[in-house]
């Protein structure tokens, strides 16, 4: 389900501002009502592929553990490349809602 | 000390599998050792129930290790990529910078060396500007490569071209220098300053270092390459 959408789901995490990468994991949990629940790991690879195609930024701050904690956002074509995954989702989720719609009234 | 040791034991494992690529390894056990010890704290309850867990929400190391495969030829073939450039600017301006030298020093080449010194002269400027042609090439051909979300064959595959072009570009300069080493070392043997000397002598030794740090990176660029292609061929199951 997640396959070929965990870019967009992981930039969209990020939308609400900068985060570390459990949060990211926590807010994609609490943002889905628990429906996506990937394998934690997976999500790395994703945001350390996304910041070396410039569409997210990061820099190391301190946790109140005391451990270094990498911390996330969105650059200004992060927030293009999002606003783009939207448009194109929106436009999907539209014409699979019409082709539900006229299986509705299907003439007999 | 049990207690601790799961996740401990996962971050070493994690780091084996990513030691193809050290600097990465390091980045990812420092972010993955934070995250596996909030979430375990988190999970609450008995502490080494928790820990293992959090380790099986986590996911294999080895596909974590082979998500991440891409990435790090990726990084590496475009640091390859910069070092090119900086190797055939560096290289440029020093043999430039050493010409300048000669001619303010108004050192030449003596009778019994000046045929020598013509070829020498003719192999490092065609053999510079091979490098050149083909480094042009070889940059032209990594800035067109994107980075795929998952690793694969033909991915590897353009990756290990891209290194064959870089290593051409490097044979070239290597010729062009080894050509100019030539040339100082008939004009340094005919000086009679010897803190003047120096400054040809450095300027090899700097074109030398370009060179080396070249194919260096070459190297470790083909080696994780292969390193990781074997991702793409799980072992066969007994």
């Amino acid at each position: 389900m997640l396959k070929g959408h965990l870019d967009m789901i992981v930039l969209a995490a990020l939308s609400g501002g900068p985060a570390h990468g459990y949060a990211v994991i926590q807010e994609i949990r609490r943002r889905s009502g628990g429906a996506f629940d990937l394998p934690e790991g997976t999500v790395y690879p994703a945001l350390h592929r996304l910041e070396k195609t410039g569409l997210l930024g990061s820099r190391w701050t301190t946790g109140e553990s005391g451990r270094q904690r990498r911390v996330y956002s969105l650059t200004a074509r992060g927030r293009r490349a999002l606003a783009n995954h939207q448009a194109v989702w929106q436009r999907f989720v539209d014409a699979i809602g019409g082709m539900f719609g006229e299986a509705g009234h299907a003439p007999v | 000390m049990l207690q601790s040791s799961a996740v401990a034991d996962y971050l070493d494992l994690l780091g084996r599998e990513l030691s193809y690529d050290p600097l990465l390894s390091r980045r990812v056990r420092l972010e993955v050792e934070d995250h596996l010890w909030e979430a375990a704290a988190n999970e609450g309850g008995d502490a080494a129930e928790a820990q293992r867990r959090t380790i099986e929400k986590f996911g294999d190391p080895r596909e974590i290790a082979r998500q991440y495969a891409a990435l790090s030829i990726f990084s590496q073939i475009r640091r390859v990529a910069f070092i090119v450039v900086l190797a055939l600017a560096g290289i440029f301006l020093s043999m430039r910078g050493r010409g300048a030298w000669y001619s303010l020093m108004q050192w030449g080449f003596s009778d019994h060396t000046q045929f020598i010194g013509a070829i020498g002269m003719s192999v490092t400027r065609y053999a510079f500007l091979l490098a050149l042609a083909i480094g042009l090439v070889a940059c032209a051909y990594i800035a067109s490569r994107r980075l795929p979300v998952r690793l694969h064959q033909a991915y590897c595959e353009q990756i290990r071209r891209s290194a064959m072009f870089c290593v051409l570009a490097g044979y070239a300069l290597l010729a062009s220098v080894a050509a100019d080493v030539v040339l100082t070392t008939l004009h340094v043997l005919g000086m009679k300053s010897s803190l003047a000397a120096l400054i040809p002598i450095l300027s090899a030794g700097v074109e030398i270092a370009l060179l080396g740090l070249l194919f260096l990176n070459i190297r470790v660029a083909i080696r994780r390459t292969d390193f990781v292609s074997s991702f793409l061929h799980p072992p066969a199951r007994a």
